[in-house]
Parts: C-alpha cells; structure tokens; sequence
C-alpha cells in the first residue's frame, strides 16, 4: 500500500468524528424538541416525582446546553443510551438484542435485490430500448416504485399464506414453539447451519423467504437502473471500441466492461443497503420481526422517547459506517481514487 | 503491380439522422501499399476517421456500411468470420487515436494492458506477455518501462500515454498501423518524437503507416503518398511530392496554399466556407458551392477519380479539362 | 431553421410511445384528482361512519368495495382519503419548493461562505435514511396532518435546492446574464428576473415525482402510527386497518386503498417523466 492510499484512508476515516458529532447533536436536539421536560417525557407516563429529579440532575437539566451535550455524548461513549421506560430495559440492550434480526433480514434482502438488479441490468444494457424485455423491464421498474413495500408484503401474505399455505404464519422469524438456535452471529440461518440443527434452519429460512422477497424485488430496479446505465456507458466507451479494435476476446472485454461499471453500482449498493433499513421498520412490523424496525415503530406508538433516540443515534451511525464502506471499497477497486 | 496491403473499395457508410440518413463516407476508393507511409487529410467531419474505422470493420452503431468491400492482402474483411476478424485486428492491423488516456482502460495498469493484446495473439504465459509488454514500452523509448509498466492511465502525461498506446499497438508487430490524428494536442516536440518513432517502425519493420490528419505539414514531412477527403469523397490522391508541387484540385490547393502562408500550421484547417451538408447532398460536385473556379457543369454532374498524371489521382472536371488541354 | 425540422420530421417510434405513456400518466392523474375533488359526491356512504352490523363485508352490491371491521365503507373511505392525501402530497411539495427556490438560487448564484454551509446542511439532512428521519420527527412533534406536510417538505428541500443551485451554477456564466447586466441589471432583479424563472425547469418535472414519494412516505407514517390517525381516512391508515385481515382472508380491507395509492404516484411518475422530456425538447432547441 503506497503513501497516497493510507493518506486516503485515514482523512476518510478522520471524517467519521465530526459527522457522528453532527448525528449526535442532530439528536440531542430532537428530544429537546419536546414540549415540556424532557426527563419527564424520557421516564414516560409512570414517572414519579423524585425519578424525574433524579434523571433531570444525572442529564444536566439545569446547567447550560453544551454542558448537557457533552455529559450526554460522555453517556453514549460508556454505551449508555438511556433506558425504555416501556420494556423496563436499557435502550443499548434492547438495540443489541434486536439488531442481529433486523441485519439478517437487510442483508438476504440486499443480496437478492443485487442479484436480480444486476442480471436485469445487464440484460437491458444488452438488449437496449426495444423488444418486450426491455418494456417488461420498465414496466417492472415503474410499477415497483409506485406501490408501497408493506402493502405488497401484506398482499404476498394473503396469496403465499393465506390462499397457498406454501408461507409459514407472519408470526415473526420462527415458527411458535422453536427454539432458536444457539447465539453465534446472531443470524439464525447461520447459527443453526453452524450448528447442525437443519430443522431450525429450514424454519428460519421460510419465515426469510416472504419478507426478504418482498422487499428486494421492490428495490432490485434501483440497481438494475444503475447498473444498465453504467454497463451502456462504458460498453459505447472509447476504450472498449478500443479494446475490440486491439482485437481482444468478447470474455475479456466482458470482463472490462464489468470492472469498469462496477464503481457506480457500489455506490448505488450502499445507498440501496441504507434504504433497506429504511424499509425494514415497514416490513417488521408487517410480519411481527422483533427487529430493531418493530422496535422503533413500538417505541412511536409508546412515546418511548430514550428507545426512539437510541434508535435514531443507531440508524444514523450505521448509514455513516456504511456509506465509509462504500468509499473504501472504490479504494479497492478504482485505481483512480486517492490521486 | 504487386498487390496493395489494403484496399477499400467503394467502401460506403451512412449514419441515420433526424433528417434522415447521412453517408458519411460516400464511395472511397483506396489502396495502401506494403511498407508505405500514407496520409489522409481533410478538415474535421470530412469522414476520415470514420474511413478508417469502416477498414477496420468497426462503425460504431447506429452507423453502418452500407456499401464497399474492405481487402486486407487479397481478403474480404468485412464478410469473413468473427474470430478471423478479431485475429485481423491487433494482430495484422492496429490503430492508435488522438485521445490516448481515453483509449485505455482506466482501471488496468498499462503493462497488463500491454500484456492481454500480446496474449489475446500469442499463446503464451501471463508472465512472458508481461515481459514482452515491458520491452514494448522500452522500444518507444519510454523512460523506466519496468516502472512505467505498472502505472495507470490517469498518472501518465498526454505524451507518455500516447507512446503507451503506440507500444500496445505495435506490440504485436502488425503490418499496417493506423494512426487516428495521433498527435494532435500534443506539444510539438512530442509531436517530432512520435512521428520519427512511427516512421522508423516503417523502415525497420516494413510496417505500413496510414496517418489521418488535418495537419498538411505532417503529411509533408512523413508521408510517400496521401490523398485528400472532402464531404466523405476522395477528391485528390497522389504521391505526396506531386500532391504539394503541382496540386490539381481547388480545395488542395487551397489547403497547400494556406499551409505556404503558414497559416494553417497547428490550426484547424479550413478553406473558407461552411461545412457541407451530408444529408441532402448537392448534385455535381460537393465542393462546388464554395469552389473559386466552379462552371455551371460543376453543379450538374458528379466528376469521377481521373488519373491527371502517373498515379495522381484528381475528382473535378475543371481540372481535367486543363489537363486535356494540357496534352493537346 | 432547426426549430422548423423538429417540428416538420415524423417522430421516431420510441417518441411515439413516449408520447402515449406521457398520456397514460396524465390520464391516470387526471382520474385520481377528479375522483378526489368530486369523490365525496359519489361517495355512498358517509366515509367516517361505523356500522357494526356490516362489518368486514366483502365487495358487493351495497358497499362497492366491501367494508372494514368496524362497518366503515370502503370505497366512500378510499376516494375520501384521496383528497387528503392528495392534499398533503401537493402541499408539502409545494411548500418545499417555494423555500428551495430562493434558497437554491441564492446557494448557486453566491460565492460566499454561507453557501457551502448551506450545502452541508443539505448534505446532513440527506444523510439519515428518509423514512426512520421522518419517523422520528413526526414522533416528536405528534401525528396530524400539519406535521407530516412539515417532515415531507423539511425533506424535500434539499433535493429541489441542489437542482436549482446545479441550474444556477451554469447559468450564471451564460452569456445573456452578462448581457443582462451590462444593461443595468443589478443583483436582485437580474437573479430574480432572469436567473431564477430559468433555473427552475428541472424541479417542475421533478416535483411530480416527489409528490409521489409524498404520498407513500405519508402512507407508510400512518401505517406505523406515526402520520395520520385513525379514523381519519387515509390511504395508508386504512392499509394498517386491514392489515391483521390478510391473515384471516379479508383482503379487500387494505387491498383497495393501496391499489389507489399506487395508481395515484405511477401517475406522478409518469407524468414528471414526460414533463422532463418536453422541458428538455425545449431547452435544446433553445
């Protein structure tokens, strides 16, 4: 690795302190946007007297607003995000018992909207703007985004439940009486495959099926749009004709027409990848995930306003560390970055 | 006569335009012979560069060749199979273009680069074509070729990336190389350099040179022969010493005229006038509209490529009415 | 002379279809703002009424599109909640636009160190993921019409700012700016009278799209709890309403409304498309 790439690196990386700066003040503002106390508000509609004193002085209610800044980003360094009055917990123990559900279901949702996406993509790359395919591409494309993603997964519900008994209950990410498997990364299709219990796998993986389909269909044509755009792009590029003209192999100008449309398409990626997150409280709460997505649409409901700030500080972190991934990868791959 | 490395013959290529379609090379009749360093001249959208791409086989959609056969030693080129196509380019033919760092592939080091066009031809290993890239690089005498070699397009300046695109071309010996305004944009001394290289590869290698260009003091200096494009047609053909001694037609001569004056040194050339109109051609001659010496039979009959004198080649019926007159 | 061979030249097919969808588009539009204007007269049944002996009906002769499970009509709801999403889709766009027009013109047409603060401002707004942003706000503020209109504008500002700002950027280098100027055109009037009106192309086509994406994002706030509450009509409410029935077979309750929801954004999408096509027909031959 030369000099100019870890210079890259690390600004980029230096980057990270003033924007989780910027999301935790952004934060701290939204609950003292509240009318009225906020400790009162955080402790929720059992607070009592002394609580509210009490949490009032641990925050620093009464001492100036930068001095409750400060105490307050001290407290998330520690972990601490305040306590749900609702679930009796800590904010950071719920989030953390919750996300590894929420990340299993983004993350299959992610890679079947990037296969997809992609194959389509390039098909119409190829096939250009005539012919049934590539109306049957628009069409999909248009459609997609013209209905809502929780609508169409009650829909599949209906048809894929209801009707054809092929779906399990959407009753949450196993069926009633499993048992999840033991915790190793959280994932419970990978934990129960780490663990030889192909019965819990099975389970798992068709509580998946339902939602995951539903929403990486629905955000597949924003990588296919992107990856047809680039693969047409580079594919009329001078240096693809030239390629052809030097007479190399259709394999290998493949191969470079992919290398070189590859950079927008992670870029699109990460972007898709956020959204996903985005989607994902709509799509939990439609099939009852007991992800961090339910959560949050529960903590609304409940004016549980320390899980709705947790939550909020945890959603704006990770589009923070994903958008960083992004960068690095096109680090890795673009040998034009970092010059 | 021994037969010529390439011929174009009635090579036509029209494109489709909102007004309809436009020939962009109407007609061309071309030879280059073996070991001939040869010129193309003509001002920007005359059609040559788009000749060279139909030689090639090449016209980027939605453009076409409508008409015309394309013989590359004897072969038809344009109606033989895909790979035998493929094995023609690179390999018997190669071309380098104006814009070099476009022309390379952004994301690969110039060596590897170099070393898949040595490997798309020769079966050897990716070690071996590697070496082979790094002594492509020393031969246009670029300084450092190991180092070099492992560079990206975007670290190189104009100059050293258009010697890299000459090593990639040339790497696989080809018999004729085609040479796309190569040197425009470049810095004269640059300039000096990549021509003297290209012309040695003619005289060590028995390569074919075919360089396109508006730039008359080149064709001067480098080529044997050179022929002249207006409007997608060739309207002068001949030896390069006959073509600037005695030019016969009136938009040569007015281009050899200007470059006298030095006025069309480096410059965009232009022989007063607007550019012509593709679609709707005029009857007769196409440069009739802004000719100096056009007669009325100008603009009702199309004049044909005459030999006027030993093997120069003239397309205007003034001239070939002097030169009647001449032998009389 | 160019003006005339667009205008003379038979268009190519794809223009052809283009053409037709742009139609599609607006005749879809043109249904859904009428059945919301007028709705309420063909609304059957009073769209706030609970009817408990007709509950979860399937659509049939009485209720044209069935009933829900407190007996409230379905069709008379669907087309009742048209006007006020409709209503906050318009006018939360429209609100966004007005504060981005000045805003982004100002950002583009200044040098200065506001600008570039501005824009990072922007930046950080467009940094949360959309929908969890508005989400919190709205749950901070309360749900009701007015907040959502609030959040959905808050959000599109910034991506009307960047468009105008992009228009800007290159107009103000233009060459009748300086002829404007050389004229006497000061500061205010030559960005208000001539920069501005010109910058604002891309947004107009951009604004359908984004009328659009309000409607879905209101829909998924009231479907979470977190937009318009129950037992105000709205297309999004009314898809959680009937969100516990997909289980038990009745799907009509949330099928309708969100069929009316689709319909109406392809509707603004299809027509953002063609007005951007036509803005750019004419900005070309300009």
């Amino acid at each position: 690795m030369n000099r100019a790439t870890l210079v890259f690196i690390l600004k980029r990386v230096a980057q990270l302190v003033p924007q989780l700066l910027a999301i935790s003040a952004a934060v701290f503002v939204l609950i003292r946007l509240l009318p009225g106390d906020p400790a009162r508000a955080l402790l929720g509609p059992h607070a009592t007297a002394r609580g509210v004193a009490s949490l009032s002085a641990q925050m620093g209610l009464n001492r100036p607003i930068p001095e409750q800044y400060w105490i307050y980003v001290k407290g998330i360094l520690h972990g601490d995000l305040g306590h749900s009055w609702f679930t009796g917990q800590s904010v950071t123990t719920d989030l953390a018992q919750r996300a590894p559900a929420t990340l299993e279901l983004i993350t299959y949702a992610f890679l079947v909207a990037i296969v997809v996406g992609a194959c389509i993509g390039a098909v119409s790359a190829s096939r250009g703007d005539r012919g049934v395919i590539a109306r049957g591409i628009t069409w999909y494309t248009r459609l997609a985004g013209a209905f809502p993603d929780f609508w169409m997964g009650l829909l599949a519900i209906y048809v894929f439940f209801y009707r054809l008994r092929i779906a399990p209950a959407p009753l949450g990410r196993l069926g009633i009486t499993a048992i999840p498997p033991k915790t190793i990364t959280g994932f419970y299709t990978v934990d129960s495959l780490l663990t030889g219990n192909f019965t819990t796998f099975l389970d798992a993986a068709a509580h998946l099926a339902v939602p995951v389909l539903v929403l990486g269909l629905i955000v597949a044509p924003m990588i296919a749009r992107v990856t047809s755009a680039a693969m047409s792009e580079v594919l009329s590029s001078d240096h693809i004709r030239y390629a052809r003209a030097a007479g190399l192999g259709r394999a290998l100008v493949s191969r470079y027409a992919v290398r070189n449309a590859l950079p927008p398409v992670v870029t699109i990626g990460g972007v898709l990848f956020v959204y996903l997150l985005g989607g994902a409280v709509l799509i939990e709460k439609v099939f009852s995930w007991g992800g961090i997505g339910q959560y949050a649409v529960q903590a609304v409901g409940n004016s549980d306003f320390a899980a709705i700030q947790g939550f909020v500080l945890l959603a704006a972190t990770f589009t923070v560390l994903v958008y960083l991934l992004v960068d690095l990868i096109h680090l890795a791959i673009d040998p034009r970055v970092a010059y | 006569m021994t037969q010529p490395l390439l011929a174009l013959e009635h090579l036509e290529v029209r494109f489709p335009t909102s007004r309809g379609e436009s020939t962009v090379v109407d007609r061309v009749d071309l030879t280059i012979g073996r070991g001939e360093f040869f010129g193309l001249i003509g001002e920007t959208g005359a059609g040559k560069s788009m000749t060279a791409w139909a030689a090639m086989g090449l016209v980027p959609p939605p453009g076409h060749i409508s008409d015309g056969v394309v013989r590359f030693e004897g072969r038809d080129l344009l109606r033989a199979r895909e790979d035998e196509q493929r094995r023609l380019r690179g390999q018997e033919m190669a071309v380098i273009v104006q814009n070099a760092k476009a022309a390379l592939n952004p994301m690969l080091s110039i060596g590897k680069q170099i070393a898949n066009a040595y490997r798309a031809h020769h079966d050897v290993t990716k070690r071996e074509a590697y070496e082979c890239a790094v002594d492509a690089l020393g031969s246009v005498r670029m300084p450092d070729p190991p180092a070099k070699a492992e560079e990206y397009p975007h670290q190189l300046s104009g100059g050293m990336a258009q010697r890299a695109l000459i090593a990639l071309a040339m790497v696989n010996r080809p018999k004729l190389l085609i040479a796309d305004e190569p040197t425009t944009g470049l810095d004269v001394t640059i300039q000096a350099e990549i021509l003297d290289l290209m012309s040695e590869r003619v005289a060590s290698q028995g390569s074919s040179v075919w360089i396109i260009t508006h730039d008359l003091a080149i064709v001067a200096n480098y080529t044997e022969r050179a022929a002249v494009m207006f409007a997608g047609q060739i309207i002068e053909n001949g030896p390069t010493s006959d073509l600037f001694a005695d030019p016969r037609h009136p938009y040569t001569r007015g281009l050899v005229e200007a470059l006298q004056n030095e006025r069309a040194r480096g410059e965009r050339l232009k022989v007063g006038g607007a550019p012509p109109d593709l679609v709707d051609r005029p009857s007769g001659c196409q440069f009739a509209y802004r000719c100096p010496i056009a007669e009325p039979q100008c603009h009702v009959t199309m004049p044909e490529l005459s030999e006027l004198a030993q093997r120069h080649y003239v397309r205007c019926l003034v001239a070939e009415r002097l030169a009647r007159e001449q032998t009389a | 002379m160019s003006a005339n061979i667009l205008l003379e030249a038979p268009l190519p097919p794809q223009a052809v279809k283009r053409r037709v969808v742009a139609y599609l588009g607006f005749g879809l539009l043109l249904v859904v703002v009428v059945l919301a204007f007028l709705g309420p007269l063909f609304a059957t049944h009073d769209p706030t009424q609970a009817n408990a002996l007709e509950a979860l009906q399937p659509p049939g002769a009485r209720h044209w599109l069935g009933t829900n499970s407190y007996g409230g009509d379905i069709f008379s709801r669907v087309v009742s909640a048209a006007r006020l999403d409709l209503f906050i889709g318009f006018a939360s766009v429209a609100s966004a636009f007005v504060i981005a027009a000045p805003l982004g013109t100002a950002v583009g047409y200044s040098r200065a160190w506001w600008a570039s603060v501005t824009m990072r401002a922007m930046d950080f707004i467009q940094s949360f993921p959309v929908f969890i942003l508005a989400m919190a706000i709205v749950s901070v503020r309360g749900p009701g019409t007015f907040n959502v209109i609030l959040v959905i504008a808050l959000l599109n500002v910034p991506i009307f700012v960047r468009l105008i700002r992009a228009e800007v950027l290159s107009l103000r280098e233009r060459a009748f700016v300086d002829a404007a100027r050389a004229v006497g055109n000061s500061g205010f009037r030559l960005v208000t009278r001539h920069i501005m009106p010109n910058a604002l192309g891309p947004s107009i086509a951009q604004a359908s799209a984004n009328i659009g994406w309000a409607l879905l994002l209101t829909a998924g706030l009231s479907f979470v709890g977190a937009g318009i509450r129950p037992p105000t009509p709205e297309w999004g409410t009314m898809i959680a309403e009937g969100a516990q029935n997909m289980i038990t077979g009745e799907w009509w309750i949330s099928l309708f409304p969100g069929l009316a929801l689709g319909t109406a954004v392809l509707g603004f999408a299809l027509a953002g498309d063609a007005l951007r096509a036509l803005l750019d027909v004419r900005a070309r031959t300009v």
